[in-house]
């Protein structure tokens, strides 16, 4: 009986893990310039000295260097958004928690919006690349900021209220909305459209060098998430009942935090913030494979890296050559397909 | 053995414990008595190590609560709280579980199914196993999160080493037949060399089954001692303010109450 479980969990990594490598293989290939996964293995292969099909330098100049950095942001972006999703669920014990909620999202948005509106001399200055940098950093540094602040808030004598931790989370993406929209009055037409566009969320601007940073602040992050899921199992039964069973609950309080934080801020400074898929995912695991973190959290990892490559794909093609926002495609589905699952399990909490 | 000496607790200037001193020790089950407000909840909680009160004394094998660590405490003591709701549709098995994670490492062992399986039957909820546990009536949900509290404790990796077991209200929502299954279990668990500090109200079931019982009013002991010698007419008539009779006699095994009122 009880290997069952251990077992249920690798097949379900193996499956997964595949399903993720066709489908990345199929995103890398759609687009302007084409590919078949057949061209695409071709191509990556040749950089380990392998050849086996045909292909030409401009079908391996672009899927080198301007798609596979771009999938890979997927990946870690969705994975990172949806892992952290479902160990804050967990946290607050309320399944209605997404990633944004303790300020990440919105303080990176209005650190961003700031640099846009203010630093814009000092963006024109540097080079396109070093300005996305610079952006991203803001961004990354905005959203610990706001969570400082909103840990703060909650901080009640060393002890985290996680009530107080919500409602003032609320209160923290009210003020830093407000303060978005005051810099949207200011700011002139370009100003407002790369607000909006960052706000909506794109891959766009993935390059091999911050893909690299998201990659190892994401997988960092994540393995210390998936370790603490027993952890996350105990705090269902109450915040006293988990501490009886010998949790340290304000250890692990910090420590989902501090993770939480280091992944999507990391994420949200490369993609800009993308609704829906730290609050949706979860739930489609839950439902799926049960409450227990030690599947969900894995799992939403898979399924949010390919839920995301699928929205990247559309937002590329389906407006080709211009690009859609992802998050308008994340919320345009997500939203909709929440509202299904609501009404077919009534009860999917 | 668990040692409590003047004990005092207040919270925000209403005081809630005032000089209570209580000890449990290892194989005995104590009940303790009192009307709502009186204080018991607080006074487990003391015992229990989760509230730090003040106190001469309230160490557990003779050593004070602070010089635990939350691990060692888990592997002593389960505590049963009034709170048996749970947070997402898990099912009854993986509660019964949790109870076991503080013995495991990584996966649950077989052996931790092998004590899940057992505590589930004990409490008549094997049944349920499958289920999830946000289905189950008020009833079943209690004797399931009684079943985890029960594998969390269940056998000690030394041979029967002393452990501490706290209900609070565990009866509340049970049927009778289930009320006299679960206490005549408890009872026997509490022989494996368990102390037992059980909240009750139903001070029938209290003398049926306790060791000794404590009567509890505005924040102190009434009065503490052997079941039979606490089960006295006016001590449960100052503990509750109404009048009671008690019934004594060889048909009965045990004393038993019942309150005198005027005929409507």
């Amino acid at each position: 009986m009880y290997v069952v479980k251990r077992r249920k969990l690798v097949i379900l990594n193996s499956v997964f893990t595949v399903f993720l490598l066709v489908v990345a293989l199929l995103a890398i290939g759609v687009g302007p310039m084409s590919a078949t996964p057949m061209e695409v293995i071709s191509i990556l292969l040749e950089k380990i000295g392998f050849s086996l099909a045909q292909f030409t330098a401009a079908q391996e100049s672009v899927i080198l260097n301007i798609r596979l950095p771009r999938i890979l942001a997927a990946v870690l972006v969705g994975a990172s958004l949806s892992s952290s999703g479902a160990a804050l669920q967990g946290l607050f014990r309320n399944p209605l928690v997404d990633p944004g909620l303790i300020g990440i999202s919105s303080g990176a948005a209005l650190a961003v919006a700031s640099m846009i509106v203010f630093g814009r001399p000092l963006i024109d200055m540097l080079p396109e690349a070093m300005g996305l940098y610079v952006l991203a950093g803001i961004g990354f540094l905005g959203g610990m900021l706001a969570t400082l602040i909103v840990i703060k808030i909650a901080n009640f004598s060393g002890r985290i209220l996680v009530s107080n931790l919500l409602l003032s989370g609320i209160a923290i993406q009210a003020v830093t909305f407000a303060g978005i929209g005051l810099l949207q009055f200011l700011g002139d037409d370009q100003q407002l459209r790369m607000i909006t566009f960052w706000m909506l969320g794109s891959l766009g601007g993935a390059m091999w060098s911050s893909t690299g940073v998201l990659g190892i602040l994401v997988m960092i992050s994540t393995i210390y998430i998936i370790r603490d899921s027993k952890q996350l199992n105990l705090l269902a039964l109450g915040e006293r009942e988990a501490s009886h069973l010998g949790l340290d609950i304000e250890r692990l309080k910090k420590r989902i935090i501090f993770f939480v934080t280091l992944s999507v801020g990391a994420s949200v400074s490369v993609s800009g913030s993308i609704g829906f898929i730290g609050l949706v995912v979860p739930h489609l695991v839950r439902l799926m494979f049960g409450a227990d973190h030690r599947f969900l959290i894995p799992i939403s990892v898979f399924v949010g890296a390919i839920l995301l490559l699928l929205s990247d794909m559309m937002a590329r093609t389906v407006v080709a050559p211009a690009e859609l926002p992802i998050g308008v495609i994340t919320s345009l589905i997500g939203g909709p397909f929440f509202i299904m699952l609501i009404l077919r399990n009534k009860k999917i909490f | 053995m668990i040692q409590a000496q003047n004990i005092s607790y207040s919270i925000g200037g209403t005081q809630i414990l005032t000089d209570i001193s209580v000890r449990l020790c290892a194989g005995e089950f104590v009940a303790v008595l009192g009307s709502n407000g009186a204080g018991k909840t607080t006074l487990l909680k003391s015992l229990a190590g989760e509230l730090t009160p003040e106190a001469s004394c309230l160490q557990i094998e003779g050593r004070n609560y602070s010089q635990w660590t939350m691990h060692e405490l888990a592997l002593k003591r389960a505590v049963l709280s009034q709170n048996i709701d749970v947070s997402f549709r898990f099912q009854v098995m993986d509660i019964v579980l949790m109870g076991r994670y503080v013995h495991s490492h990584g996966y649950d062992g077989a052996r931790d199914y092998e004590v899940a399986e057992l505590a589930l039957r004990h409490t008549d909820a094997y049944q349920f196993k499958d289920r999830i546990f946000n289905t189950l009536s008020g009833g079943e949900k209690q004797r399931v999160q009684l079943a985890r509290v029960l594998a969390q404790i269940w056998n000690s990796d030394e041979k029967n080493a002393a452990r501490y077991l706290f209900l609070d209200e565990p009866t509340s929502s049970l049927d009778i037949e289930h009320q006299y299954g679960m206490m005549t279990f408890i009872k026997r668990f509490a022989k494996k060399n368990v102390g037992v500090f059980c909240v009750l109200h139903d001070v029938n079931l209290a003398a049926t089954f306790a060791d000794r019982i404590a009567l509890m009013k505005n924040g102190r002991i009434l009065a503490q001692g052997p079941t039979e010698s606490v089960i006295q007419s006016d001590l449960i008539e100052k503990t509750y303010g109404i009048a009671v009779k008690v019934h004594r006699g060889k048909e009965f095994q045990k004393p038993f109450i019942v309150p005198v009122y005027e005929e409507v």
